[in-house]
């Protein structure tokens, strides 16, 4: 499968005008801000669903045009990069992507924008759908439909400084930890470690930083960045042990396109009964996770998870 | 092809305290970088006007090198680089009133050389034939009349300063847009929060540009 050219996000679509879409979406949003209090009783999550356009199922789109426009972010390797000597998107889920968009008969185009901005732009259609997997969390799904199968587990790991004391989990009660911010490992950190602090920053590497200068004790991340983080930060190692908790990851779709949730869900559990995913994750994250010692999950045959027996 | 958004509130509504408290390290992270940024501006505006080609120079350089770089670099260089290069910890928030200082002492460095200067030359003349000395002329005569010229661009600093304080959660100060971020990464709503981000700022820089037309008219000769 040929992979298009990358596409800046300021790219407009072809006949569409991106400035006027967006001040469409901030007018909405101003709207709405004038409407809010009204709207919303006591915090209540119901609201007004603005349907920007009904004109069939997205899945319909790509195999009429044999085209598909992906939202990436590619800077989280292995899983979703730019490969240095290719120059070309690479990594675990660009291979999954790669390997739904050919059953369909599609040419993918990736679209680069940062993870925090990928749903804004989902919303304003600057693509059709976001191309790599986010963690299911119950509050992202009150915005979109995550489909039914998960695309990996990602298995969340301790890095400490080489000279930490810390050798298991109770050493670290009080710990300062350095997170990425608006990650399950900020969340669910803060419930495993009541008594610690934690520090949210923009991206991994930032936090792998923060430990490596001393500013935290130790931080939170995937099995699959931690490979990465501790290749360039020579002065930090994993904690150790099991991983800390596990979260599924899967595509992310707008709610309503019920013809692709079901195509994309049934996809996945077609590849998961056929070891698609186990076989990719072995190859994309398993050397790292073997060199490292990280604990790491596959995708099982019923979609379920398994550990990794190195 | 569709795509919906429901508009999402409640995660704003029930974080407005958050909020509150994001937009008030805002102001003060602003408020102390300012007062810096003018302290510095001042001495740099004085080398520059020196006559002392030693003084001059490394505060013309200065000026140049510090409007070139851009506030998200100096974030990083002061909360990152220092640490990794040379050991030297600062927080976040101590890094962000650094480089907020650093950004904001470039361009009040030129208000002050340019207020300096706009003071007419006859007041000096008429201050050293009143026997002032130097230092006297300066503080009684020049600086009074040079700080009430600066004082309207120096408000539209302090608002750009404020503006700019929206970037320190970069490392990690949870300000509003720090707030906003994770409410936007937590529930995938990016229109909500970032508005609330936008009304908050135009309420804080209307309020802040009544208090600048307050001080200016305090301000003038009768």
């Amino acid at each position: 499968m040929s992979v298009t050219e990358l596409e800046d996000l300021n790219q407009p679509e072809p006949g569409r005008t991106s400035r006027g879409g967006l001040l469409k979406v901030g007018g909405l949003a101003l709207l709405g801000t004038a409407g809010a209090a009204g709207l919303t009783a006591g915090g209540a999550l119901a609201a007004p669903q603005v349907a920007a356009q009904a004109g069939g199922s997205v899945l319909d789109k790509w195999t009429r045009s044999k085209k598909a426009r992906l939202g990436v972010d590619l800077s989280f390797p292995p899983l979703q990069y730019i490969d240095r000597r290719t120059k070309k998107p690479s990594g675990y889920m660009v291979e999954l992507t790669q390997l739904m968009m050919k059953d369909l008969g599609v040419t993918p185009e990736w679209v680069q924008t940062p993870f925090a901005q990928l749903f804004a732009a989902l919303a304003a259609r600057k693509f059709d759908m976001v191309g790599i997997a986010a963690t299911i969390l119950p509050s992202r799904a009150l915005q979109g439909w995550f489909a039914d199968v998960p695309a990996f587990y990602e298995s969340n790991v301790i890095l400490v400084r080489k000279n930490s004391r810390a050798r298991k989990l109770s050493d670290l009660q009080r710990a300062r930890f350095a997170v990425l911010q608006g990650s399950s490992q900020q969340a669910s950190g803060r419930v495993i470690f009541p008594r610690a602090t934690f520090k949210a920053l923009a991206s991994e590497s930032d936090a792998a930083t923060e430990v490596a200068v001393g500013r935290a004790d130790a931080a939170i991340f995937s099995e699959f960045s931690s490979g990465s983080l501790l290749q360039n930060n020579r002065n930090l190692r994993a904690l150790g042990g099991p991983p800390l908790f596990v979260d599924a990851n899967t595509y992310f779709m707008p709610q309503g396109d019920i013809k692709l949730w079901q195509w994309v869900s049934n996809w996945l559990r077609y590849q998961a009964a056929h070891q698609t995913m186990a076989g990719l994750w072995k190859k994309w994250v398993g050397p790292s996770a073997r060199r490292f010692g990280l604990a790491t999950s596959l995708v099982g045959a019923n979609g379920e998870q398994v550990p990794f027996i190195r | 092809m569709t795509v919906a958004y429901t508009y999402t509130w409640g995660p704003v509504l029930d974080n407005w305290d958050a909020f509150a408290r994001g937009a008030w390290i805002d102001v003060w992270v602003t408020g102390i970088s300012f007062l810096l940024a003018c302290v510095l501006g001042v001495a740099i505006a004085l080398f520059r006007r020196s006559g002392l080609r030693g003084l001059a120079w490394p505060a013309f350089a200065y000026v140049q090198l510090v409007r070139g770089v851009p506030l998200l670099v100096f974030l990083y260089w002061v909360y990152f680089g220092i640490a990794i290069v040379i050991g030297v910890v600062f927080t976040s928030v101590q890094a962000a009133i650094i480089a907020l200082t650093l950004t904001g002492s470039a361009y009040t460095a030129e208000i002050f050389r340019a207020a300096l200067g706009a003071v007419d030359r006859g007041h000096v003349e008429a201050a050293a034939a009143l026997g002032f000395s130097r230092r006297d002329t300066f503080r009684i005569v020049v600086f009074p009349q040079a700080v009430r010229i600066a004082v309207p661009p120096l408000g539209n600093i302090f608002i750009g300063l404020l503006k700019g304080s929206t970037l320190i959660s970069v490392i990690g100060v949870p300000d509003m847009v720090f707030q906003a971020q994770q409410i936007n990464l937590s529930y995938f709503t990016p229109f909500e929060p970032f508005t609330a981000v936008a009304l908050i700022l135009v309420v804080l820089v209307a309020a802040f540009a009544a208090l600048l037309t307050g001080v200016e008219r305090a301000l003038r000769l009768p």
